[in-house]
Formats: C-alpha cells, sequence, structure tokens
C-alpha cells in the first residue's frame, strides 16, 4: 500500500519535468536568450539538461546537474555513449544507441519511440577515488527531437535523479516481502510456549555454529567424506528440533539440508564442489534463526500479557508428542493413539522436568522405530492397526514414576522371549554349554533397551543409528540424576517403561534455642 | 545467489591454475564467511552489477603468487609489482569467465588490488558472503563470493 502511494507521488514528478521540459522544447526558439535561466531552474529541480548533434556528441556545455549526476566536469564534444561507457552495463549501451538512431530519423514517431528508451530508468555508476563503484544512481533520462540552427535533427536530453525514491521504493518492497513473511512465521511460532522457543533456538543455534566448525576446521586434501557422520549428526537434532516443534518452515529447509546431505553420503569421491547445497542450505539457516530471534523479542512482549495458565503449560510436553508422533507415523505408515490422562506435567519436580521430557521424546521415537509396527502388519496379526502408546506420571513421597507403555510388536516380543528362555533351558541341560549361555534376563533387557541384536529391520539406516545413539544417551543422563529404567512386559498386553527418579524431601529449617 | 553460481566461480579460479600451472587447484570445502576477516598478503576485488549485484575477492599469500609468477614469466626474481599485477590478473581472469557467462546484462568492474593484510575486506550487507578455500602446490588463497 505504501509503495504504491510512493509510486504515485514519482509518477507527479516525472509528470512535472515532463511538462517543463515540453515548454523548454516547444519554445527553444524564441526562448534562446533565456535558456539560461531555464537551465538555472532546471538545476535547482535537479534536472539536468544537455544537446545531443545528430552524432549522439555532447553539444555545448550541458548543465551543472548533469556533470553532477556523472560526476564528471564534462566539456562539450564527448560522446553520450562514451560517458555511459563503465556506468551502465553493455547491453544498455548497445540499446541506448539503437534508441538514438532511431530518434535521429523523423521518419520515426517520437512518442512510440518514447516508450522503447532503454534510459527511461536506469542505474548509473560512478567511480571512486580507489577505482571502485561507488554511489549508484538511479536516472531517468527522456529525449526530445529538435532542429538546430542549421537545420539538422538534434535531441534534447533532461535527465532526473530518482534515487532516493527508488532506493525508498526497494526498501518498502523488501519490508513489505519481510512482514509478509515473519506473520506467516510469527502464526507457527505463537503456538510454542516462550522457554522451549528458546531451548529450540539454542539447539539450533550450537548446531549450526558445530557444523560451521566442522567445515571451516576440514583442511582442503583431507577426506571430507570423515566429516560426513558428523553433519548427519547435527541436522539430525537440527531436524528433530524443528519437527516436534512443528515449525514447518524450518523444517522444510532442514529437510532439504538433511537430503543434500544424503546424497554426499552415497557419493564415492567428495570433493568441495558437493558441499556447495549443503553450505547454501547453512546460509539459509543461518538467516532463518536470526529472523526467528527478531521474532522472538516481539513474542516475549505478548508472552509477559498473555501468560499462560499451569494447565497450558503442562500441555506443551505432550503437544509435542503429539506432534512428533504424527510426523513419524506419517513417515512410517504406522498408526498411533497416544493416552496421556494420567500424566501432569506439572507434578514433576521442576529440576527433572527436562530430562523428563528429553526421555518421553527419545523414547517415543525410540519406540515408534523399533517397537511399532506398521498399521498394515498388525492388521495382519489380527491386531488393532492403531497401536497405543500411554504416558502416565505419578509423584510419591520422594520418587518421581514415569509409564511409558507401548502395545506394539507384543507378538514378536513373545517368540523372541519364548526363544530366549528355550535355549537357556536347553542349555540348563547341557552343563558343558551353560558358562557360554547368557541370562534370559540381560538378553530380554537388551532387546529392549538395545534391540540391534533382535528385531530390527532398520538397523542399517542412519536415522535408526541416530535415534539409538539418542535413547543411549538420554538414559547416561537419567543414570546421572539417579534415575532407573525398568521394563515390564506383560503378555499379550504391552510393553512398559518406568523411570523412578529419587528426590530429597524437602528439610525444614530448625531454629534451635539454647 | 544460486548454488551453480558458486560452482561457477569455483571452476573459473580452478581453470585458471590450471591453465597457467599445468597444475590443478584443490577445493575445500565452501563455508560462510563470519566476522572474521579473510585476508591474506595481496587481494584482487571485482566489483559485479547490474542484473544482480555483489562482488568477488580473491587473497593469496606472497610466498603463492610469487610461486605463481615464477612460472609464469619464466624467471627466478619478481618485482613486488610483478606480484600485483598477477592477483590483479587473476582477479580480471575470473572476471572476464564472469561477463562471458552472464552476458551483457551485468557490469563488471576492473579489479583492484589491494596489498598488505587489511583488516577485512567489507562485503555488502544484504547477501550471503561464501568463502572456497583454494590449495595449490601446498599453498592456500581463498576465493571469496557475494552475490545478490
Amino acid at each position: 500500500m505504501e509503495s504504491v502511494k510512493f509510486k504515485s507521488r514519482n509518477i507527479c514528478m516525472d509528470r512535472f519535468a515532463e511538462k517543463l521540459a515540453e515548454y523548454l522544447f516547444t519554445n527553444s526558439d524564441e526562448m534562446k536568450p533565456s535558456t539560461g535561466n531555464l537551465i538555472n531552474m532546471l538545476d535547482m529541480l535537479d534536472i539536468g539538461l544537455f544537446f545531443l548533434n545528430p552524432n549522439g556528441i555532447v553539444l555545448e556545455e550541458p548543465s551543472t546537474c548533469f556533470q553532477n549526476f556523472f560526476k564528471e566536469n564534462i566539456i562539450h564534444d564527448i560522446s553520450f555513449l562514451e560517458l555511459l561507457n563503465g556506468r551502465v552495463p553493455e547491453k544498455t549501451i548497445h540499446d541506448t544507441s539503437e534508441y538514438l538512431n532511431l530518434m535521429f530519423d523523423d521518419e520515426h514517431d517520437e512518442k512510440t519511440l518514447n516508450e522503447l528508451n532503454p534510459l527511461k530508468e536506469v542505474e548509473v555508476y560512478s567511480k571512486n577515488d580507489h577505482g571502485l563503484w561507488s554511489d549508484p544512481r538511479h536516472l531517468s533520462f527522456t529525449f526530445k527531437r529538435f532542429k538546430n540552427s542549421h537545420g539538422e535533427q538534434s535531441l534534447i536530453g533532461l535527465v532526473r535523479d530518482g534515487s532516493s525514491v527508488v532506493e525508498l521504493l526497494k526498501k518498502l518492497e523488501d519490508v513489505e516481502k519481510k512482514n509478509h513473511r515473519q506473520i506467516q512465521w510469527l502464526i507457527s511460532l505463537l503456538h510454542i510456549d516462550l522457554p522451549l522457543l528458546n531451548e529450540f533456538v539454542s539447539v539450533i543455534e550450537y548446531e549450526l555454529a558445530r557444523i560451521d566448525l566442522i567445515i571451516k576446521s576440514t583442511q582442503t586434501g583431507t577426506e571430507f567424506s570423515t566429516i560426513i557422520p558428523k553433519l548427519v549428526r547435527s541436522i539430525y537434532h537440527i531436524n528433530s528440533s524443528a519437527v516436534i516443534m512443528n515449525l514447518d518452515f524450518f523444517t522444510k529447509e532442514s529437510f532439504r539440508f538433511k537430503d543434500e546431505i544424503e546424497a554426499i553420503k552415497n557419493k564415492p569421491d567428495v570433493n568441495g564442489h558437493d558441499f556447495v547445497p549443503i553450505v547454501m542450505g547453512l546460509g539459509n539457516m543461518h538467516r532463518m534463526l536470526s529472523e526467528i530471534k527478531e521474532l522472538m523479542k516481539h513474542i516475549k512482549g505478548l508472552d509477559n500479557s498473555l501468560r499462560t495458565t499451569r494447565r497450558f503449560d503442562g500441555g506443551l510436553i505432550i503437544r509435542l508428542v503429539e506432534n512428533l508422533i504424527n510426523h513419524l507415523t506419517e513417515l512410517s505408515g504406522k498408526k498411533i493413539i497416544l493416552k496421556y490422562h494420567n500424566f501432569d506435567y506439572m507434578g514433576i519436580p521442576f529440576k527433572y522436568r527436562q530430562i523428563i521430557k528429553e526421555f518421553i521424546i527419545a523414547l517415543t521415537r525410540f519406540v515408534i522405530e523399533f517397537g511399532i509396527e506398521s498399521a498394515d502388519k498388525r492388521k495382519s496379526l489380527n491386531v488393532n492397526p492403531a497401536a497405543t502408546i500411554e504416558i502416565a506420571s505419578e509423584l510419591n513421597k520422594n520418587v518421581f514414576t514415569l509409564h511409558f507403555r507401548h502395545d506394539g510388536n507384543l507378538i514378536q516380543i513373545e517368540r523372541i522371549l519364548q526363544q530366549s528362555l528355550d535355549e537357556h533351558q536347553k542349555a540348563l541341560y547341557d552343563n558343558n554349554k551353560i558358562e557360554n549361555c547368557m541370562h534370559p534376563g540381560s538378553e530380554v533387557m537388551r532387546l529392549f533397551l538395545n534391540p540391534d541384536i533382535s528385531m530390527l529391520d532398520n538397523k542399517g539406516t542412519s536415522e535408526g543409528k541416530q535415534i539409538m545413539n539418542d535413547f543411549e544417551l538420554v538414559k547416561k543422563k537419567l543414570k546421572m540424576h539417579g534415575g532407573r529404567i525398568k521394563v515390564v512386559f506383560t503378555s499379550e498386553s504391552f510393553c512398559e517403561y518406568t523411570v523412578t527418579i529419587p528426590f530429597p524431601a524437602k528439610t525444614k529449617n530448625t531454629i534451635s534455642h539454647s | 545467489m544460486r548454488e551453480s553460481d558458486l560452482h561457477f566461480f569455483i571452476d573459473s579460479t580452478l581453470n585458471y591454475f590450471e591453465e597457467v600451472t599445468r597444475e590443478k587447484a584443490q577445493t575445500g570445502i565452501p563455508y560462510l564467511k563470519s566476522v572474521d576477516p579473510v585476508v591474506l598478503d595481496y587481494t584482487g576485488i571485482i566489483g559485479i552489477s547490474g542484473k544482480r549485484k555483489g562482488s568477488i575477492y580473491i587473497t593469496a599469500s606472497h610466498k603463492m603468487l610469487e610461486y605463481l609468477a615464477q612460472i609464469i614469466l619464466k624467471q627466478s626474481y619478481v618485482s613486488n609489482t610483478d606480484i600485483k599485477d598477477l592477483i590483479g590478473e587473476i582477479a580480471n581472469t575470473i572476471s572476464g569467465n564472469v561477463r562471458q557467462a552472464y552476458g551483457s546484462d551485468f557490469m563488471i568492474s576492473v579489479p583492484v588490488v589491494v596489498e598488505g593484510h587489511a583488516k577485512d575486506i567489507t562485503m555488502p550487507d544484504d547477501f550471503q558472503a561464501f568463502v572456497i578455500p583454494i590449495t595449490w602446490k601446498s599453498y592456500q588463497s581463498f576465493l571469496v563470493v557475494c552475490l545478490e
């Protein structure tokens, strides 16, 4: 809207200059004595004036304003095209040459030719003392025919500097585009709680900085393929963070980045060229992140005035898990129902909220990847095609307990368990082999917590490895908090992961009076 | 800037080394230019304008340019002027290729040579600048590209 206003203001100025020029052109003969005054007047209006002979030579001394536009003391008898050389693109010079030739030819209609004027709006550069271009000007040239005293066809040229308007228009256009994009992004960001958004930004910032460092510190001549796994790991974190935040615009970019890395991974001989799309994607993500940070400043103000309820805060973790389930099931063709009636996020002691959140997310991803079969497979096994994940929490005196239950792969687990027990029984009868036989309990635990020994169809994929690595990492973190994981498998019913974290009871301050 | 632009600038630079010295240069992994300066002993800068704007510069060490000049001029002693001419020449060759590829809608400036370690070469703020490390005979140089 604003740009339209500026455009119409620009048009008004153009019309005024044209009117003045027309007055000068049409009255050029009788106005001769007062031409000097008119030039001064045009100079005051920042409109330059010059005359061209049929050879395209600038006649007499052009106006001061014209000379200022070219940042040169132009004396007469200089070719106009020569003047443009090095200041405008070659194509423009070529087109101008053709246009001026036609203008000098009476046979062509002047008004029609003016439509073809290549200098109607042109960016003109000047060089500074170091030979570098400086201060480009957006000049607008208009030409009008007139006969000189010898009856030769000549041209009067008028030039106006529209730089401020053009620059302002460009700025407005950029701002309009940016505002439009930011409004779209803001809508996506508004549903995310500010602390979660802060956490997202710091994760992305950390991972992007890590990628930058990896790329920068890789010397030419080293085996480039060796850094791919490191990049995969970082982009996996970026991607999964964007997915659980349900930030479409960021997710798309991170997926594109991920695909580019995957493409390099499969190349036999990796060179610097192959990293071009990656570094371009990295640039895009950096730009997006800085815009998100800019938007967050605005959200902070909103967040203070629209303080959320405790229930809403507690619902955020559930929303993250729902987003994650939606995304993963869409990719894998699985169906999952999430139940969380007995889960109370606000009941989790504050210092354990982060680790519990990380654990739930890592376990959800782990279970969907390795623990739940596709809807088709479940149908063929004669069980409900939609699997169930149930999250519940309990807070006792000094222990927080999280229950994570799912009903995936039950038949397969049952079979593996049975097989394991049978093998153990068989080993018990054969005393020679008992030492080599693993205790069934440990094997079953590995089945639930580190399933690379058993039922993985996709154990070779990098995604699968990343999920396992993440799960391992979060298990270690949990252990550091004194947490324990117990897995209970109830035949034909469910498989339940129970996490318990003890926390010290609040000690009352006692004051003893002696 | 498009991916193809960056590929083009890398190829132009690599071709220069191969054509002049008959020995291939190696490209490192391109990275985003941060606030850290990327400036070696001599720098040749070209400005691009017209349909799209931006600038490119190549920066190299004295040792590398000296060795390169010795090969080109086929003499063991090369002056400082020869070295400055050489970095200008490299930038000019890249600029010539750019002119050929991008057509007459673009304006390519004559190269400007900077001698000595400048604090940094400022690139247009509005666009992302990319740094491409180039290694020739164990000497490192950098091509920095910033285009709309």
